[in-house]
């Protein structure tokens, strides 16, 4: 599996319990990409910044990326599974030694890696034909990047499906077959390697687990060659189908129209303060946002758009406090998401003000502990959804990828529901044809970790959705609504 | 430190450098350049120590030189896997805490530190 071994040693002036203390604490010596997390405790979900030898698309001159601890030995020994943006594993141990303590590092790492030192992004797969029996579908998502923290989550449930599909016989007695691709939050990365992927391997399907500003990018291809496109992701609700389009997931109003005066009720507020990431999603909850508030009898009192990306917040943090607001609506994104709810609730504004935050998921929050805690969200997936279905659905997870596996959220299990109606519309269908499937998917029903999903005369997918307060440790469920009620 | 035989090391040494780094990217970037193209895509760094850098790029042979006519054209390889690897080893070797930082971190130690000194 893990094919590259390296190892490093360094000698530290100082005994080993001191040495192990300083991994992980923010401020002290750049230990292992100044990895970041909340707790020193298997489970942890810890972020690394990555030194790139080659500028990445954007000019930047490192990769943020995900890790988790597996394995604690107080003061002997630290295990990390690198999540994002290449897989592997890296095993520190300290030893002691005259004058202070010897630590070696064994990183174990797959080929992916090496994509990143050679320039340039590069075909998302090796070269090489696919097995000429499978169906190839694409899982589109983001593994680096500010939307990279979803990718890992999203490949394991796209994963999980295509082995429940295949255990089934396949679609046609052919197996399905997934090839993960990195669009970096990316879009012409995302669609040059979409592109380059079909030409080679002749996709069924892209299940889609990325941005909207990726999905505007990728469309056009997809529509001018008839090829299925299923995104599941949270999305403007604008446009539902577009031929071989579909945009399954949750819409804006289907996230906010209950939310909003929910927050309000329960809060007492009335004031909103809008904070986004600027493009196409975040305008849209914030257009809506602000429509949906005002109906309800709230104003909003300030409104800001960062870029995407975005990591510092001190002065949006200063505009809020000078507002007024006692409301905020984030539709920040992955990694602007989480140093913005981390600066927030260190500036204390956790105690005067309840915040909103739509995209507010599993994987963001497992980056946040204590300090998402009281952050609501409207979604209709949640881990901590007590039903058989989820229920078992997270055994048959966790016995795949593992205890410390990023948990599913919304985003990322989208990609399950997606490639198993895809698969049960391939069989309705009898053929691999965009168009065919397409017609197909009208009317499927599938209960499925969220429970019953149906895909409407219109291609839009009913489902469930949860209202849910973030706690330092998950999601507390605080109500459910049906969707299509804006 | 680890042992490594003398052939990585060169590549080690070779990448260890910006410079040579971005010879590299735009190599991976554009067919075959001419020693001039290279040139002139650094005009900060002059013709003769763009030469250096390709110098110690072809000893590493994560170059090769193609001889045109009277140019000379360049282009990545042989050693392109050696080269990923090399890269992958000095990013893991450089993030990991020095004895330097982790001096500077204890407060006591810089103090006596102040003292002696």
């Amino acid at each position: 599996m893990h094919e590259i071994v390296l190892v490093n040693e360094t000698h530290l002036g100082v005994p080993p319990h001191e040495a192990f203390d300083m991994f992980g604490r923010s401020g002290g010596p750049g230990w292992l990409f100044s990895a970041r997390f909340e707790h020193a405790e298997p489970g942890a979900a810890a972020d690394i910044d990555i030194p790139l030898p080659f500028a990445g698309p954007g000019g930047e001159t490192t990769v943020r990326g995900t890790a988790r601890i597996v394995e604690m030995r107080p003061y002997r020994r630290i295990v990390l599974r690198h999540e994002t943006p290449w897989t592997g594993r890296i095993t520190i141990t300290f030893a002691r030694e005259p004058g202070g303590t010897r630590v070696r590092t064994v990183t174990e790492l797959d080929q992916e890696a090496l994509g990143w030192m050679t320039g340039g992004p590069g075909p998302a797969v090796p070269d090489g034909e696919g097995p000429a029996d499978a169906t190839c579908v694409a899982l589109l998502t983001s593994l680096s990047g500010s939307a990279g923290l979803f990718g890992r989550a999203a490949a394991n449930c796209a994963a999980l499906a295509a082995e429940e599909i295949n255990a089934e016989g396949g679609i046609g007695g052919r197996p399905v077959r997934i090839e993960v691709i990195d669009d970096r939050t990316h879009a012409a990365t995302g669609l040059a390697r979409l592109r380059e992927l079909d030409r080679r391997r002749g996709l069924g399907a892209v299940v889609g687990v990325h941005s909207s500003a990726t999905f505007d990018t990728v469309s056009s291809y997809a529509r001018a060659s008839g090829l299925l496109y299923l995104y599941t992701a949270a999305n403007e609700g604008s446009r539902v189908q577009d031929g071989t389009l579909f945009r399954l997931g949750e819409s804006v109003a289907d996230q906010l129209a209950q939310a909003v005066p929910a927050l309000m009720r329960e809060s007492g507020g009335r004031s909103w303060y809008l904070i986004g990431n600027d493009y196409s999603w975040p305008r849209a909850v914030s257009t809506q946002g602000r429509r949906i508030a005002e109906h309800h009898g709230g104003q909003v009192v300030g409104e800001r758009l960062v870029r995407l990306g975005e990591s510092s917040f001190d002065d949006v943090l200063e505009d809020i406090e000078a507002s007024g607001a006692d409301l905020v609506l984030s539709s920040l994104v992955g990694w602007s998401s989480i140093d913005f709810e981390r600066r927030f609730h260190a500036a204390g504004l956790r105690r005067r003000l309840r915040t909103l935050a739509p995209l507010l998921e599993e994987s963001t929050r497992e980056h946040l502990g204590a300090a998402g805690s009281g952050v609501w969200s409207c979604l209709p997936y949640f881990s901590a959804l007590d039903t058989t279905e989820n229920a078992d659905f997270l055994r048959r997870y966790r016995a795949a990828f593992g205890p410390w596996a990023p948990s599913p959220s919304a985003l990322t299990e989208s990609a399950y529901e997606g490639l198993r109606l895809f698969a049960r519309a391939a069989r309705k269908a009898g053929s691999p044809r965009g168009d065919e499937v397409s017609r197909a998917l009208h009317g499927l029903t599938l209960a499925g970790p969220r429970g019953r999903v149906s895909v409407g005369a219109d291609g839009r997918l009913r489902q469930r959705m949860y209202l849910a307060e973030a706690t330092a440790t998950g999601f507390a469920i605080r109500g459910q609504l049906p969707s299509g009620t804006a | 430190m680890i042992d490594h035989d003398h052939e990585s090391d060169l590549v080690f040494r070779a990448l260890n450098d910006a410079t040579r780094r971005a010879v590299l990217a735009l190599l991976a970037s554009e067919h075959e350049p001419t020693a001039g193209d290279i040139a002139a895509a650094f005009p900060a760094i002059g013709r003769t120590a763009v030469s250096a850098h390709l110098r110690i790029l072809r000893d590493a042979q994560l170059v090769s030189e193609i001889r045109d006519g009277k140019h000379r054209r360049y282009r990545l390889g042989p050693n392109r896997a050696d080269a990923a690897i090399a890269f992958l080893r000095q990013i893991y070797e450089q993030s990991l805490p020095t004895d330097q930082e982790t001096a500077a971190d204890r407060p006591e130690s810089g103090l006596r530190e102040a003292k002696s000194g």
